[in-house]
């Protein structure tokens, strides 16, 4: 093996390097408390609120540049505090300085009484009561929607469902085609039993999911990131920001059963979105529905939502502005890596306003 | 300084002076006595560090002790210029991280509560006579509980069927997840021998490995054979769990409470009435635009 030749003095220099790190990691750790990683910290007001959900009116910081409203709709998995987890790596933050009003929902945490919930609920009550609230609010005819990873899939429907309510769609690492070669989550999936993991679990729980989304990439998500831990955790403001994430990764709300069971079967397991087959209450989601503006924000290094599952959008709509926007960066990269600050909300709003 | 400040104190000072003994040419410590020492801290660090750094903290030493060993494997057979023994540490370092590999596995598909805590043996040592085993402490289990009358003989059976189950599919698994860590550990000695790649360090060692292994995941991941083998083991896990259930809803009955299934019952028929509503609103704001409609049109 001669690309195998161990450097004695670079051995002992990166133990050394390493103990160090590990050492002040200790003595951080317990220095640290719980308030110095506080996440999404962004001034908001509750605008609206309906069983466990609230919407969350964020209002621009600078000059109002657009006068129809953004609202965001986050996936159902994980919390909304992604897109604002820490002012410097804040999506959130950077629409509103460029001067865009924001509406977010946050779905909770479904307990026992969610349990029967089901997409029709998710996406012909709370959605649909959201944007009107939202309209309101605004005192808009319409709203502006933007869907995140499942939450856009979430939004696709609504928006062909609804059509005469959204101005404009932004998707944003959205799955459409979940069974690309590439869609880990669908290859984990394929031959679960899902009616009986829901008969037997009710809600899904959070902690399962976690294992799930760590299974896509075990030894990188476990030994590599521990072993590359102690450099973040070794001086305060790193370490802050890398807890933050830690604690956003594993505040997984229980998915409630029945919306579970019909979003993986019926989009993961039957990949019906992209057939016109998908059936919300008693009506069938058709894409082609979808005549607005639409600017598909995708991650090219995305292994969560492989690009391929988003772009794959442009064909099934029926929109004549329909734009990509490909981010070089990871699933959750596009919300939180420094280059996406400086990508991300500038694209979005200078799109929005292309549009009005 | 606090008391977890000092306990990090000690320990490395007690790490420098190891490595120092270490290199360069004393080699007369062996890794596991730092292994001890991180043992040895973490069995107090719960007490110092808040709730939810602690376990966080526990993973992120074990995970250097495993490092810390491998290092010092690789760097004294380094600094005996022994190609031997060089690979020797290295293929010691390869088949650890497939031990290493493996637990992970293993740890994830553990039996559901209470069934795992009530068999403590490994279940990748598991064999017949271990199953044998298995199944007569839940025959045992069933007949010690307060309603061991309320459970038939073909309810265990049935138990003991769903832990067989779980067992094949848990060796199937197994099975494809050998020939992960296995072309993992082929693709780490080609990319060294070819030089696609060159190591000169443990970490760098480390992340060759990582690539190695999630390129031999990917492939894998992509076979049906793997995806079946994943979708058994998680089914009969779950049938487990709902046999569990079905046992509990026994006990509720049994007590005269409320048992999982009647609630529900209560509570689809709750969500059932409450889509009701809402359709009833939506036409209630219908008609009231309607009248609204008419009354201005009569005025």
């Amino acid at each position: 093996m001669n690309g195998f030749n161990i450097d004695s003095k670079a051995t002992i220099k990166e133990i050394n390097e390493f103990t160090a790190n590990l050492k002040k990691s200790y003595k951080l750790l317990t220095q640290l408390k719980n308030s110095d990683i506080e996440v999404g910290i962004t001034p908001y007001e509750v605008i609206y609120s309906q069983d466990k959900l609230q919407l969350r009116y964020y209002a621009a910081t600078t000059k109002n540049s657009c006068k129809t409203p953004l609202l965001i709709c986050y996936a159902l998995v994980n919390r909304p505090y992604m897109i604002d987890l820490e002012p410097e790596r804040s999506v959130l933050q950077r629409l509103l300085e460029q001067g865009l009003d924001v509406y977010l929902i946050d779905w909770g945490y479904p307990d026992i009484t969610d349990r029967f919930l089901d997409l029709d609920d998710y996406i012909n009550d709370y959605i649909d009561s959201c944007v009107n609230a939202v309209c309101t609010h605004a005192q808009s005819p319409q709203t502006n929607l933007l869907g995140i990873c499942q939450g856009g899939t979430l939004s696709l429907c609504y928006t062909a469902l609804h059509p005469e309510k959204i101005n404009s769609l932004i998707t944003m690492v959205t799955p459409v085609d979940f069974q690309t070669e590439d869609n880990r989550l669908y290859q984990m999936a394929k031959y679960i039993d899902v009616d009986l993991a829901v008969d037997t679990y009710g809600n899904i729980p959070g902690i399962l999911l976690n294992l799930i989304y760590n299974s896509l990439l075990p030894m990188r998500l476990g030994v590599q990131k521990f072993l590359n831990a102690p450099v973040q955790l070794a001086n305060k403001k790193t370490a802050a920001s890398f807890l933050r994430m830690e604690k956003w990764i594993y505040d997984s709300p229980d998915q409630a059963g029945e919306a579970f069971r019909q979003f993986v079967i019926q989009f993961f397991q039957q990949n019906l979105l992209v057939k016109g087959q998908v059936k919300i209450g008693n009506q069938l989601v058709n894409l082609k529905n979808i005549y607005q503006p639409v600017l598909n924000i995708y991650a090219t290094q995305d292994h969560l939502v492989p690009p391929k599952a988003s772009i794959a959008l442009k064909h099934c709509i029926s929109s004549q502005f329909y734009e990509e926007a490909p981010i070089n960066s990871g699933h959750i990269g596009i919300f939180v890596s420094g280059k996406s600050q400086t990508q991300v909300a500038p694209k979005i709003a200078e799109w929005l306003k292309s549009q009005e | 300084m606090n008391e977890a400040n000092q306990s990090a104190e000690a320990i490395f000072n007690a790490q420098k002076i190891y490595w120092q003994k270490v290199f360069p040419s004393d080699f007369r410590y062996e890794p596991e006595e730092w292994s001890a020492i991180v043992k040895e801290h973490l069995q107090h660090s719960g007490q110092q560090y808040p709730e939810n750094f602690s376990h966080f903290m526990a993973i992120l030493a074990a995970q250097s002790d495993n490092f810390t060993q491998h290092a010092s494997s690789l760097l004294k057979a380094a600094n005996t210029d022994d190609r031997q023994q060089t690979q020797h540490s290295f293929q010691k370092f390869s088949s650890q991280m497939q031990q290493q590999a493996e637990d992970t596995v293993a740890n994830q598909w553990q039996l559901p509560e209470p069934l795992n805590t009530l068999f403590t043996v490994s279940v990748l040592k598991a064999n017949p006579e271990v199953i044998q085993s298995l199944a007569d402490s839940m025959k045992i289990l069933f007949k010690l509980s307060p309603l061991g009358q309320q459970v038939t003989t073909e309810q265990i059976q049935q138990g003991i069927q769903y832990i067989l189950d779980y067992q094949q599919a848990l060796q199937a698994y197994l099975s494809q997840h050998s020939l992960i860590v296995q072309q993992a550990a082929k693709n780490l000695e080609k990319r060294l021998t070819e030089q696609t790649n060159r190591v000169s360090t443990p970490k760098q060692l480390h992340d060759l490995w990582v690539d190695c292994y999630e390129d031999a995941y990917t492939y894998r991941l992509k076979q049906d054979s793997y995806q079946k083998a994943c979708g058994e083991l998680s089914n009969t896990l779950i049938s487990i769990k709902k046999y569990i259930n079905t046992i509990y809803n026994l006990v509720f009955k049994t007590l005269g409470l409320v048992n999982q299934t009647e609630l529900n019952l209560v509570l689809k028929q709750q969500h059932q009435l409450r889509k009701e509503i809402r359709k009833n609103q939506y036409r209630i704001s219908e008609l009231q635009q309607e009248i609204s409609n008419l009354k201005q049109i009569a005025e």
